[in-house]
């Protein structure tokens, strides 16, 4: 189910200002690649290139390639909308909708695409989402209380099963435990985890112990200079990037000498 | 960035190196205090080993800190860890030369050693003073070809104790059970010294390149 | 922060500077005489509102009852009407501006970003400053004088729309940037498309502040004199029909309660009794009272508006 992506020497532009340049990734399916780099670097910014949410922002573009099993996303007519069903992403602070239930949460990403779906499915489906986000126990008593009522941690493990009810093949995390409490982080790390074996998975994180534990391989930004556009430096295996990494500048950023 | 971090990687390195020179000082009275049976010198060493101790602790209470604190990683977590490891080797260099003093004030006012086999602890001695002069100078500046070159050394070590078991083993030694084994403990002392000294050279190596040697 | 002197050099705090005490104090005592100030108009016009009007207010057939067949000599009669025909205007004005401007607010805050976004804001913010007189004529200028329409309630509702729309586009925009960045994006990457994350996740979470919005825009035409002076005629009879026939409504009724004010009242006054001779002492006035009970009518009107806004708000209160 789960797919690889390819960036082949993706530029990203928001209008005429080149943010980003020449990046080539591989994410291999079925497992977690992390995205490290200090502020500024770029790596949110090819975070969300890899599922079109880019383009929301008036005036940004992209040039290059993303290929998604082979496939380009930015492809000639082919519809961003329908990518980001296939490629779904959770945010740094935890964005549950304030009007819905928890219920309505989870399944707001089915209702909004496709409209009638009968209620013993959602049911069916709402269990699976938020068991697959370990949040089935604490909530299952409480379907129809506002989805903002929960703690933070809770909020967030709701997003993943919202973005998850909708069946992707690849999340996307943009720093999803930036906004949290120790525990809270640790919870969804093993959530992680867990995840990997049904989906792909790229997390955008500035804590490296996160990314040293969480992620199988890790690819490290930086800005080629002062005002120049951010890069990718080095990506591979975690082991081998936080024992022994090849660049001096992705040592000296994960050592704390710069960043 | 993180100053307080590699100020303390820092200071425990210059600990490191206090440490090696205290183990040098050591291991000179001591052999000193063997060939030429100088009680004072031997005293001094034995009064010494227990700062040497100190050292060794104070090194690896301050690793432990790093490691529980600042989550060092790649070549800082070497570092700290090849700290922790070859503090022991060099305290266990000091215990060495601590042990020789014994032996030499043991036997005041006599020699320890007999005249025959003086000149080969002579040698024993200069090679224990290069070795660990190289190897402050290796930790210090993390040269790795100098630690090669300990390795070489060490097995000129070896040869001398070999020649010390010919002298002692062979028909014309004259000096009775108790000499020899004296001389024999002595020379093993040596060799565990150089042996040592070869083991913090290869944490070196590996703090360097990551490694281990085969 | 503390501009404090230190008196001492030794050890302990320094104590508060009188100088800034007396400062502190002095503001304080400032802002109180002003907000006192400010409130003294609110309170002398409530008070004389109330205090002449109460009276007339509180009976029952002053609320059912209208203004047929009787003159300013008569007692009795109601507001009946003219709460009817206000109801009706506004109404009318409110279904038609609140669709299109809540749509304007929309397309200025979601979709605007070239040329025709920045002239619609211009024109949004001319708007909100158009005499509500010069409102009424245009709507004359158009229907009356061009097309040869006659007078009636509707053509006071389009002039109200004038007014109410400028209002509601505000506090639309407002409301809708109010609405975190991160819903509408949540949303997108869920796979759903623009129109529907603005329908169904982005005006419902906006959706008490719109409220607010539209009640306040009613609040303010519900009193605007002009346009009923220019376009709609008042009349003492109840009249449903906005289209056609002169309709009755609030601020007209107090106008013309108001013009029969001076009718002599006093010593030496006469009046004409039913059989048309002529009788000593001066006719019963009752216009000054029923101006006022209208008036305070007017005031009670509106401020169940806003009760009504708070109560929506209340309803449907956005968690945190």
């Amino acid at each position: 189910m789960a797919k690889r992506i390819d960036a082949k020497d993706l530029d990203i532009y928001y209008g005429k200002f080149l943010a980003v340049s020449e990046v080539n990734v591989t994410i291999e399916p079925r497992s977690v690649t992390a995205f490290i780099g200090p502020s500024g670097c770029g790596k949110s910014t090819v975070l969300r290139t890899l599922n079109r949410m880019h383009e929301v922002v008036a005036g940004a573009s992209v040039r290059g390639e993303v290929l998604l099993d082979g496939e380009d996303i930015y492809g000639a007519g082919i519809d961003p909308v329908d990518v980001r069903r296939t490629i779904g992403m959770v945010f740094q602070r935890p964005n549950p909708f304030p009007t819905m239930s928890i219920y309505d949460n989870v399944v707001a990403g089915l209702r909004l695409q496709s409209g009638r779906i009968r209620r013993s499915e959602l049911d069916g489906i709402v269990e699976k989402s938020l068991r697959g986000a370990n949040l089935w126990n604490e909530v299952k008593d409480r379907l129809d209380k506002p989805g903002a009522g929960l703690s933070g941690g809770q909020q967030q493990r709701l997003c993943i099963a919202r973005a998850i009810a909708v069946q992707p093949q690849v999340l996307l995390m943009d720093e999803p435990c930036s906004a949290l409490d120790p525990i809270s982080t640790l919870a969804i790390e093993d959530l992680i985890q867990e995840l990997k074996t049904t989906y792909t998975i790229v997390i955008v994180t500035h804590n490296m112990q996160q990314a040293a534990r969480v992620s199988d391989r890790t690819a490290f930004f930086n800005l080629a200079g002062v005002g120049k556009p951010g890069q990718l430096v080095e990506i591979d295996e975690t082991q081998k990037i936080f024992s022994n990494p090849s660049q001096k500048r992705t040592e000296d950023y994960i050592s704390g000498r710069f960043g | 960035m993180r100053d307080i971090y590699h100020d303390e990687l820092d200071a425990i390195g210059s600990l490191v190196i206090c440490m090696a020179k205290s183990v040098a000082v050591a291991m000179e009275r001591a052999t000193a205090a063997l060939l030429d049976a100088n009680l004072q010198l031997a005293e001094q060493v034995l009064g010494g080993d227990a700062s040497v101790d100190a050292l060794r602790n104070e090194i690896e209470e301050r690793c432990f800190q790093i490691i529980a604190t600042q989550s060092p990683v790649a070549t800082d977590l070497r570092v700290v860890i090849s700290t922790i490891h070859l503090a022991a080797d060099l305290e266990r260099m000091g215990d060495l030369a601590h042990h020789v003093a014994k032996i030499a004030r043991l036997r005041f006012p006599e020699h320890a050693v007999p005249g025959e086999v003086r000149a080969v602890f002579e040698q024993m001695g200069e090679v224990a003073h290069s070795l660990i002069t190289k190897v402050i100078e290796v930790v210090d500046g993390r040269d790795v070809e100098l630690a090669q070159a300990i390795e070489v050394e060490d097995d000129s070590m070896d040869a001398l104790r070999r020649k010390l078991f010919t002298i002692v083993l062979s028909d014309r030694w004259a000096h009775g059970t108790e000499a020899a084994i004296d001389v024999t403990l002595l020379g093993r002392y040596y060799e565990r010294y150089a042996d040592h000294a070869v083991a913090v050279a290869r944490h070196t190596t590996f703090i360097v390149t990551g490694e281990r040697a085969a | 922060m503390s501009s404090a002197s230190v008196s001492q050099t030794g050890p302990g705090f320094a104590r508060i500077n009188r100088s800034r005490k007396v400062k502190n104090h002095a503001a304080s005592v400032l802002v109180t005489l002003a907000f006192g100030l400010a409130l003294v108009p609110l309170v002398w016009l409530l008070w004389t509102v109330i205090g002449k009007g109460w009276h007339v207010v509180v009976h029952a057939s002053w609320w059912t009852g209208n203004q047929r067949n009787l003159t300013y000599q008569d007692a009795g009669g109601g507001v009946y009407h003219a709460i009817i025909g206000t109801l009706l205007q506004v109404a009318v004005c409110t279904v038609i501006s609140v669709p299109l401007a809540v749509l304007v607010g929309i397309y200025l805050v979601e979709y605007g970003r070239g040329p025709l976004a920045r002239v619609t804001t211009f024109m949004v913010d001319i708007m909100t400053g158009i005499p509500s007189i010069v409102a009424a004529l245009f709507v004359y200028a158009v229907f009356i004088a061009t097309f040869h329409l006659t007078k009636a309630g509707w053509l006071v509702s389009l002039s109200l729309v004038l007014l109410m729309v400028p209002v509601i586009v505000r506090t639309t925009e407002e409301m809708l940037k109010l609405v975190p960045n991160e819903l509408r994006e949540a949303s997108y990457a869920l796979g759903v498309v623009k129109w529907k994350t603005i329908l169904k996740v982005v005006l419902p979470t906006a959706f008490t502040g719109l409220v607010t919005g539209v009640v306040l825009g009613i609040a303010r035409v519900a009193g605007e004199t002009a346009p009923l002076l220019i376009l709609g005629p008042y009349t003492a009879n109840t009249n449903y029909n906005v289209f056609s026939g002169n309709q009755a409504a609030l601020p007209t009724m107090i106008n013309e309660m108001f013009l029969n004010l001076n009718h002599a009242t006093g010593t030496g006054a006469y009046h004409l009794d039913a059989n048309g001779d002529r009788v000593a002492g001066a006719a019963a006035n009752f216009a000054p009272e029923r101006m006022w009970g209208t008036a305070l009518t007017l005031i009670l009107l509106v401020l169940a508006l806003n009760l009504i806004a708070r109560l929506i708000g209340r309803r449907t209160k956005i968690a945190d």
